[in-house]
């Protein structure tokens, strides 16, 4: 009888090993599966992101203004002439704020990992005007506070997006003249300094 | 007795010197400041057109290497696509050189 009451333990005790051993076994297994080819993923924080990206564009504007508008343009050697209806000039070119919107269009055509467009609360151009409440808020924000930027996210069509705001100054009389000036334009009283607009750029967050 | 009363008061005297020097230094870089906030910080905070932006030594050192002489001339008539005086044609030479200076506190030393 005691020796069966025993053996019963000694048998129970077995079968607990033996589960407790596989069940070790298939953790272990499955550690080592989740170890094996999956890469940590690291992302960008989106403000280095987007500030990154208006660095590039914030250079590539001015040199084009430099290098191309001032020193090739009437108040340079004097053979492109930088006009808002340059296409209709046999050496016309584009003004900077163009040469900006025909790069963000190039852009739109190739990717959509992140738009930009500049736009304004006083556009000549009303489709530059702005549309979403988060860059309405933008657009206010940077004119308020002249040196800064806006962050902000917003959910478009079920997707979030990283939106941020940067200021469009008017940095030359030419900016300031031709606006001021120009039939279309809503405000005619820009000052050399003024945020004008802002260059929204828009990242998403998610994926709709 | 007296030889040392007299050393305590020139150390006094001294003391009460170099913290109005600091309160003055003070005051001056809270004006230039002002100055900036006002009409230099909408460029020089972004680095727009090129500008310098305000606390980074890699764009600052050799600017600064050229002393305040140099860095007001350039402000005061333009250089590059920086207009005369920021746009305000109404900020004095001294205004200027506040902002300036100014400018110039914020390198990291």
């Amino acid at each position: 009888m005691r020796e069966s009451i025993m053996k019963a333990h000694m048998d129970k005790r077995k079968r607990q090993l033996r589960q407790g051993l596989m069940a070790t076994t298939v953790i272990a297994a499955a550690s080592l599966i989740s170890a094996c080819g999956g890469e940590e993923k690291v992302g960008i924080d989106p403000k280095i992101y987007t500030d990154s990206l208006f660095a590039v564009m914030k250079a590539d504007r001015t040199n084009y203004t430099k290098l191309v508008v001032k020193r090739l343009g009437p108040a340079g050697a004097d053979v492109v002439k930088p006009d808002e209806h340059w296409e209709d000039l046999p050496n016309g070119t584009l003004l900077p704020a163009q040469m900006f919107r025909a790069g963000a269009e190039a852009v739109a055509e190739m990717t959509d990992d992140f738009t930009y467009s500049l736009q304004s609360k006083w556009p000549i151009n009303k489709q530059n005007a702005p549309k979403t409440d988060v860059e309405k808020k933008g657009l206010e924000y940077i004119a308020a506070n002249p040196g800064e930027n806006f962050y902000g996210q917003e959910t478009l069509g079920g997707t979030t997006y990283y939106t941020a705001v940067y200021p469009d100054v008017a940095v030359s009389d030419a900016c300031t003249s031709c606006h001021n000036e120009h039939k279309d334009s809503p405000k005619t009283d820009f000052k050399l300094g003024e945020v004008m607009g802002g260059v929204v750029i828009r990242v998403p967050l998610t994926s709709s | 007795m007296q030889k040392q009363m007299a050393l305590r008061i020139m150390i006094c005297c001294l003391c009460m010197s170099l913290s109005a020097c600091s309160d003055e230094q003070a005051e001056m870089l809270a004006k230039g400041e002002a100055i900036y906030t006002a009409n230099c910080k909408v460029c020089h905070a972004q680095g727009i057109n090129g500008a310098p932006i305000v606390g980074n030594s890699k764009m600052w050192n050799r600017r600064a290497e050229q002393g305040i002489p140099v860095l007001l001339e350039h402000a005061s008539q333009g250089f590059g696509l920086m207009p005369a005086k920021g746009g305000n044609v109404e900020l004095t030479e001294a205004e200027l050189e506040l902002a300036i200076r100014f400018m110039l506190s914020r390198l990291e030393t």
